[in-house]
């Protein structure tokens, strides 16, 4: 019995550490791109490159993302359902205002390809929320 | 900003619960890690049990009952001295 926790454990923390390791690749990948993206015309190779690499890590996040999930036990699962429950009400209200203030000639420099970047603060925001409720 | 923050916790706190999980625990000189392990949760789920920010679900209450070898309901209350 002992031995299998012990084992269980050790196995989580692996998996952390590719959470970790794969969240860095990622936010390293996105700021590459947005520096990038401006040195080369739009069906350059490198550009293509580098959009599919980061298109493949924010697709890896919905495998680990579920992964990570089945490894929570309920009390864990009950703070990322609060956090997702505010995140993602507050995401449809940032996309929607971003988009409505583009159209009034506003955030002309907000670009469809960061979206991300809203999404991840909402559920920052979210999980900010939730670790309060439940610390 | 607040009064999202009151609602949500007004609806989660309706059914008022109360534990004698850290007294049960403390009579069988176990650690909350120990407990947690047992119970096969987190150190952070029996913390937030304990000081009721977080209510198990029906499956974790009956292994944690087991755990203490007494019945759901003597360690699990619900508060119904605010109805």
């Amino acid at each position: 019995m002992e031995g299998v926790l012990a084992m269980r454990e050790k196995h989580k923390d692996r998996f952390g550490s590719v959470v970790f390791v794969l969240c860095v690749v990622t936010v390293g990948m996105a700021v590459l791109h947005m520096v990038l993206r401006e040195q080369y015309a739009p069906g350059h190779p490198v550009r293509l490159a580098m959009t599919s690499i980061l298109g493949l890590t924010f697709a890896s996040f919905i495998f680990v993302y579920a992964r990570l999930l089945s490894r929570m036990d309920e009390y864990q699962r009950q703070i990322q359902l609060f956090a997702l429950a505010i995140g993602f009400p507050l995401s449809l209200v940032l996309i929607w205002g971003i988009g409505y203030f583009r159209a009034e000639g506003l955030l002309q420099g907000a670009d469809p390809r960061d979206l991300p970047a809203v999404l991840m603060a909402a559920y920052a925001v979210g999980f900010v929320f939730a670790w309060l409720r439940y610390r | 900003m607040a009064a999202l923050s009151v609602t949500l916790k007004t609806n989660v706190r309706d059914n008022e619960m109360k534990n004698r999980l850290r007294v049960l625990r403390a009579e069988h000189e176990w650690t909350q890690e120990e407990l947690a392990q047992r119970a096969g949760v987190s150190r952070q789920a029996i913390n937030a049990i304990e000081t009721e920010k977080y209510d198990p679900s029906l499956p974790l209450a009956i292994k944690v009952a087991r755990l203490f070898g007494k019945p759901v309901e003597e360690i699990f209350l619900i508060d119904e001295s605010e109805k």
